[in-house]
């Protein structure tokens, strides 16, 4: 069961793209159809880029021949061209005498040429490796799976080789200890050294989890270095217990003041304060039906909730 | 006495892509591909069901992003670009194909047609603004327009930095008063992702209700009565719709939906790849490395 569910989990992602009815359907349709299709072209996308920029930096290292500098300078006009927006199509940057169109076109991509500059790469930005904290934070994945990732600040190693010797630190290991700061045990992860991230497998029940990253010594002892957030993972499958509880929606306009001012009473002692939702439980109304479920019955009601008179579940608090 | 209620939702959300750096950029095209094939025909059926007096409801998402894109000046005169490069084209492969491929002449017809309309419809109709078509259904009453998140992040993995989730409901509820000019109701959860407690930023952003995938709803604790076929409402009184299962499958499964079908287009066959170079190409202005849905498409 855990399995199919599993499959079941690892499914969603795509599924979860869907909308009940996508405007996108129709090209939705193509992609499916042709399943490499999209991810096809993105790599398409990508490469020309890359290409580019190869051809980019070797035009900067070869000194030019005259006949690629004066392609340098078409090139240049051009891009004064395109910065002043008007919409040149981009030429073949030269050309080759005696070719015809399709060998100029093939030619020309081994050609060195100045291209417009590209705001993202020339001002590249690359996330540091480490942002020197000591950090650790999981995400629930999926009710089977944790994720945690952390951060070390390098001078903590120091300080403990400086203070254990260097030899007690490399005998040492990373290691995740995942709590459940609820209703208690934990257990050891020993981490290869260098590791950055883990998943961690949970117990497929709504269970509370906390992590925290430390170095386990020769000697046994757990050196606390960060701890984490709190997450809750969900339970696998429907819940156990039925809702015990329907709102029905009444329409604020259609309450009489009085009627309204009464129902918010009602509410703020059930905890729904300023709601314009009246609570009825579900036990009692097969024998003697609320007045929100006469009135539905009255009016007609069904299960749409921003209609007076509709139902729906809720928590039970 | 209706026996239940279906509600359409149409989720509309496109990355944002905007190069000022360049003439054209491939990217783009998504934009202008999406508005060809489904933006504008929505709108077109929209306007046909008010014209012939359908009282229709449709509520739909348009993602911050995609409405940005949809009111830059950039990208619109780009489309507008796109869009005649694309008149020219099926009109030159009226010709073509006339002489060499007659059997395929009545859909170049049909597609120098289609543009055309396409085009009617963007600029003369809409004021190449395609949110004022959407008001316009608005206020009809007919449809109603939610908002999704700020780019469309997926929020169960930003939790650990809150302040991230909360920017990307709260900067999506100000965008959508800002273009849309009153308060969003509801909110198409990016991937309909959501983590109990989530709701608190939906509340503070005055939504009142949200999309959750199937599981959502019949998983929830306590179990709902009625599955998917209800709403169900959270503590903090946000109400939370789940997806249909079988419309689902029917709309985007490739096995067993429509989607799979081959009565359907495919959809990157495309004649700006098909014919030699020099034909279609040199035709185009510009942005006819793709030129899709055209003619020799079937």
């Amino acid at each position: 069961m855990a399995n199919s569910k599993k499959q079941a989990n690892g499914a969603t992602p795509a599924a979860r793209k869907a909308a009940l009815s996508k405007p996108r359907a129709a090209k939705a349709a193509a992609k499916k159809t042709a399943p490499a299709a999209p991810r096809a072209r993105k790599s398409a996308v990508a490469k020309p880029a890359a290409a580019k920029a190869a051809v980019k930096k070797t035009a900067r290292k070869v000194p030019a021949a005259p006949a690629a500098r004066a392609v340098g300078k078409t090139a240049k006009r051009r891009v004064a061209g395109a910065r002043r927006g008007e919409a040149t199509a981009v030429e073949p940057p030269h050309a080759v005498p005696g070719l015809n169109e399709e060998d100029q076109i093939r030619a020309a991509k081994f050609l060195p040429r100045e291209l417009p500059k590209r705001i993202f790469e020339e001002e590249r930005f690359l996330f540091p490796e480490s942002y020197g904290q000591n950090r650790i934070r999981l995400l629930v994945r999926d009710p089977e799976w944790i994720f945690a990732y952390w951060d070390v600040k390098p001078q903590t190693l120091e300080e403990l080789a400086k203070k254990l010797g260097e030899r007690a630190l490399a005998l040492s290991r990373l290691t995740l200890r995942v709590v459940d700061p609820v209703s208690g045990g934990s257990s050891d992860i020993l981490l290869p050294a260098g590791a950055r991230w883990w998943y961690v497998r949970t117990d497929s029940a709504r269970r509370t989890y906390r992590a925290e990253l430390g170095i386990t010594l020769p000697s046994g002892e757990f050196r606390r270095l960060a701890e984490s957030n709190t997450v809750v993972t969900p339970r696998v499958g429907p819940s156990p217990e039925r809702a015990r509880r329907r709102m029905s929606y009444r329409d604020a306009s259609e309450v009489a003041p009085a009627a309204a001012a009464l129902a918010e009473r009602e509410d703020r002692e059930q905890g729904l304060a300023s709601q314009p939702w009246e609570a009825e439980s579900l036990d009692g109304a097969a024998s003697t039906p609320s007045a929100p479920a006469r009135a539905r019955a009255a009016r007609g009601g069904a299960s749409d909730a921003f209609r007076p008179g509709g139902a729906s579940d809720s928590f039970k608090r | 006495m209706p026996v239940g209620y279906w509600c359409p939702v149409l989720h509309a959300h496109l990355p944002y892509v905007r190069h000022p750096e360049y003439p054209a950029f491939l990217e783009e095209d998504w934009l202008f591909e999406a508005l060809n094939e489904t933006y504008v025909p929505i709108v077109r059926v929209l306007d046909g069901l008010l014209r012939d007096g359908v009282d229709y409801r449709l509520t739909m998402t348009l993602s911050p992003p995609l409405v940005s894109m949809m009111t830059d000046g950039l990208l619109i005169d780009r489309y507008l670009r796109h869009l005649d490069s694309l008149v020219e084209l099926s009109r030159r492969e009226i010709e073509r194909t006339s002489r060499w491929q007659p059997q395929l002449t009545e859909l170049a017809r049909f597609y120098h047609g289609e543009f055309q309309d396409v085009r009617r419809v963007f600029r003369d109709e809409y004021g190449s603004n395609l949110l004022n078509a959407f008001r316009k259904h608005r206020d009809a009453g007919k449809l109603e327009i939610i908002t999704c998140g700020a780019t469309h992040g997926f929020l169960p993995l930003m939790d650990p930095v809150p302040q991230a989730v909360r920017a990307q409901v709260h900067v999506a509820a100000d965008h959508y008063r800002q273009h849309f000019g009153r308060d969003p109701q509801g909110i198409w959860l990016p991937e309909c992702g959501y983590l109990p407690g989530h709701e608190v930023y939906l509340k503070e952003a005055g939504l009142r209700y949200a999309f959750l995938e199937s599981h959502g709803l019949t998983d929830a604790h306590p179990r709902p009565s009625f599955g998917v076929h209800a709403p169900l409402v959270s503590p903090g009184g946000i109400v939370f719709f789940g997806r249909d299962m079988e419309s689902s499958r029917q709309v985007w499964s490739a096995e067993s939906g429509y989607p799979g079908d081959f009565d359907y287009r495919e959809f990157y066959k495309d004649v700006g790849f098909e014919l030699p170079i020099g034909t279609s190409r040199s035709s185009c202005p510009m942005a006819c490395a793709r030129t899709s849905g055209s003619s020799t498409t079937a």
